[in-house]
């Protein structure tokens, strides 16, 4: 017979830790809250018929959150065998609120007191025995971090789970509310299984409305139960869920007296708080984020260390990232691989030993556009190992919080800000993490605009024109994070002017987690997890595209005849592409193959890179005096040029996988190519204004038709920028409205 | 002409492959998104990456 056991516990808790180590799984572990949002299911290592359910962490059953919502159904609705409660032991006052909530229900628990090592090393002391006899309940001690004690309490829950007997439940409450809900439970018991009807008969007296919906209790036994209730409001002079509330906190500081030892006081600060105080601190907290972000990118993506001997960059080069692609691309994907395919390719006069377009499309378009977005799989790894280490130390959480300072003064919550942060490893996460945002406009905004965030995807883009015009100057890598994050903000002041998105940002409440030590498991799985699936569509997405892209732009019609093309301006894709190449001409890219790698990018960002490669015949005689990549880009684009089109597509509309996420969060036509078009044309927008007056200020552009577009586009940025909010009032009225209606 | 064709068709195969399986991944609910199955970070992974039901009892 099939034992399920529910993992259920406070936000970061620990529960993903334990779920991964008890079933051998690799959910994703975050240190930041609202990791989980479903459940998830996997099997007891070594027990095939016990079912783990990891479930969003929570910290009630009250049906607030959408975490709140899919835990609770789960816990009541089906029924699991066992409840195996982690407990963090450095906030135990607060987890208990939740434990007493799952006692309620009926269902056998076992509490496990999770981070007992830190318990440990504040000098606090749990009475695990006194605890247990408190809650009525089996409680153990475990670490889910050093791996100690997960299995046993595993272990203890399955034993539960076979008995199917809970444990006794605690007297939380004071005698009126006892005697009011003994009254609710004697009426309710015929609608409601025997083990939850104290649960249920809890909720009545709070007057939860949804269980109220689902017992569906006849207008004259409401009445009756109200009346009840009421007197016990009227005698507490408070509201029932306030009371329920009150009394079960008050029960708790009467059990942790008994159980817990705290060796600081109360209030005193811990490591964390101290960091705290200077990590998040109002004036400094900005300028450290802009420095270690700074540092993650000069080590990921900056000048490679070898300038400092062969001085063709900055003297002060601290890039492994570049370090790595540098070999890659020259060597590895420059040398090496070409070679090798050559040694079979090639006969002992360097003839091929196959037909020619095949050789070509071997070496010009697999080789080069593959390779080319594998080259910079080193910076990659090395950028996501960093951001990795960032999470799990906890720093990342502290930005949500001090980007939600600034995003509030735009009209943004910092519950935004997660979406966001997700949306560094790939956009389509991120568009789907903003599902937990309640508000329905924030949460609009938030798609719209979290595909600003430069993704893993593009990466490549950004890597390729630091290289190939910036001296690998770390300055590109950071502007283009910076500009992603300046453009969400300024769609935030300009979207919150207008009605649709008018009104206050929702309160943004996070739990900060404690700073630790990263764990080498969890940085190194998720660094292996997005850098795989990087190369998993390199070798997938961009090899087929690589392909088509050299049918296309190696074919095409001369003198009316369908043949291979000599110089692939003749071809299908230079007709293709030339015939919108005018549309970016503007913005200081407009030839048919910038047009093509901007429109291939839509498949896949780092088609980009590949695109370019292939178009710009990497390795053939169109770029014969130097074959590598960044050389060909370096001679087909200016500086500004570049800027400009690496601005366009960081900015434009996302690969159709992220708009395939923006579709199904909008759910709504309109939406979806309203956040699309959105986009795009702030895109153009932006990248318009750089490469006008930033040509006209260099003397690199003279002054026309599309400077003036560019001037009168700058000055209405600026106007919806400082303009008033007429509709700033308008969350304050429909608060009030709401109040009155109520 | 041989080689050519071995070649040309290991080539083939492999874009056939490719499809195949990118239309496979469609149909489970795997669709293009690029977070490596395990979505890395994002707690709504069941949306794009639904859990199979292999065994029969699941409560999922």
């Amino acid at each position: 017979m099939q034992l399920n056991i529910a993992l259920a516990g406070n936000p970061n808790c620990g529960k993903t830790t334990l779920f991964n180590a008890l079933t051998g799984s690799s959910q994703y572990v975050g240190n930041w809250p609202g990791v989980t949002v479903e459940k998830k299911e996997g099997r007891l290592k070594g027990r095939k018929d016990v079912v783990i359910q990891d479930l969003p962490g929570i910290y009630s059953l009250s049906p607030y959150t959408l975490e709140e919502v899919v835990a609770r159904n789960y816990l009541v609705q089906e029924k699991p065998d066992a409840i195996l409660n982690i407990v963090d032991g450095t906030n135990i006052e607060r987890n208990l609120y939740l434990t007493t909530q799952l006692i309620e229900l009926g269902i056998p628990v076992v509490v496990a007191v999770n981070m007992m090592d830190l318990v440990r090393k504040n000098g606090d002391q749990i009475d695990l025995e006194k605890l247990g006899a408190a809650l009525g309940c089996r409680v153990v001690q475990m670490s889910a971090l050093k791996g100690e004690g997960g299995r046993e309490a595993a272990e203890q829950a399955v034993t539960l789970a076979q008995s199917h007997q809970a444990g006794e439940l605690p007297h939380v409450f004071t005698g009126s509310v006892e005697h009011a809900i003994a009254h609710i439970e004697e009426s309710i018991a015929s609608l409601v299984e025997e083990r939850y009807l104290r649960w249920y008969a809890i909720k009545v007296f709070e007057r939860d409305e949804k269980v109220l919906e689902r017992l569906n209790l006849t207008g004259e036994l409401k009445e009756h139960l109200d009346s009840h209730i009421a007197d016990c409001e009227r005698e507490l002079d408070d509201d029932a869920e306030s009371i329920i509330t009150n009394q079960r906190y008050a029960y708790i500081s009467a059990v942790v007296g008994k159980a817990v030892k705290k060796k600081r006081a109360a209030h005193s600060m811990s490591t964390s708080d101290q960091i705290d105080r200077i990590v998040t601190n109002r004036v400094l907290a900005l300028p450290i984020f802009a420095a270690i972000m700074f540092l993650v990118y000069a080590i990921s993506m900056g000048t490679s260390p070898m300038a400092l001997f062969d001085g063709s960059g900055e003297a002060w080069g601290i890039g492994i990232g570049t370090l790595g692609t540098d070999w890659a691309n020259d060597t590895l994907f420059g040398q090496i691989v070409p070679d090798l395919f050559n040694r079979f390719l090639l006969d002992a006069q360097g003839n091929p030993v196959v037909a020619g377009w095949l050789y070509s499309l071997i070496q010009d378009g697999i080789v080069a556009g593959v390779g080319a977005v594998l080259g910079f799989v080193p910076q990659m790894l090395v950028l996501f190992l960093l951001l990795s280490v960032l999470e799990d130390v906890g720093y990342m959480a502290r930005i949500a919080f001090i980007m939600d300072r600034i995003f509030r003064r735009f009209g943004l919550s910092g519950k935004s800000f997660i979406p966001m942060l997700v949306a560094t490893g790939c956009g389509v996460p991120g568009i789907m993490a903003s599902r937990t945002i309640e508000q329905d406009r924030d949460r609009k905004m938030t798609v719209m605009t979290t595909g600003f965030i430069p993704c893993g995807a593009k990466m490549p883009i950004i890597g390729l024109f630091a290289g190939a015009l910036f001296g690998g100057s770390t300055w590109v890598a950071v502007s283009a994070y910076f500009i992603g994050v300046a453009a969400v903000i300024l769609s935030g002041v300009l979207l919150k002017k207008t009605r649709i998105f008018a009104g206050d940002p929702a309160p943004f409440v996070m739990e900060l987690p404690a700073y630790h030590a990263p764990t080498a498991s969890n940085v190194l799985r998720a660094t292996w997890e997005r850098g795989w699936s990087f190369i998993k569509r390199a070798g997938t997405v961009i090899f087929l595209s690589s392909v088509i892209l050299w049918f296309l732009q190696g074919f095409g019609f001369v003198d009316g005849a369908f043949q291979m093309v000599e110089d692939n301006n003749s071809s299908l894709l230079a007709a293709i592409g030339g015939v919108i190449a005018f549309l970016f001409a503007p913005l200081g890219f407009g030839d048919w193959q910038s047009t093509v790698a901007t429109f291939t990018g839509l498949i896949a960002k780092e088609n980009v890179v590949s695109t370019l490669s292939v178009v710009l015949q990497v390795g053939s005689e169109a770029a014969e005096d130097d074959p590598a990549l960044l050389a060909a880009v370096g001679l087909h684009f200016s500086a500004l040029s570049a800027y400009s089109f690496m601005i366009f597509n960081l900015l434009c509309a996302p690969c159709f996988a992220a708009m395939g996420a923006i579709k199904r969060e909008m759910n709504n036509p309109k939406w979806t190519l309203g956040a699309i078009g959105y986009m795009c044309g702030f895109a153009y927008a932006v990248s318009l204004i750089v490469y006008q007056l930033g040509g006209l200020a260099l003397g690199l552009v003279s002054f026309g038709p599309a400077t003036v577009a560019a001037v009168i586009l700058l000055a209405a940025l600026i106007y919806l920028l400082v303009r008033k909010n007429k509709y700033a009032d308008q969350g304050a009225g429909l608060r009030a409205v709401a109040a009155a209606a109520k | 002409m041989l080689p050519s064709i071995l070649i040309g068709l290991v080539i083939a195969a492999i874009c056939v492959a490719i499809i195949a399986r990118g239309i496979h991944n469609k149909r489970n609910g795997k669709g293009g998104c690029s977070c490596g199955g395990s979505c890395g970070s994002c707690g709504c992974s069941g949306l794009c990456h639904p859990p199979r039901k292999s065994h029969p009892g699941s409560t999922t």
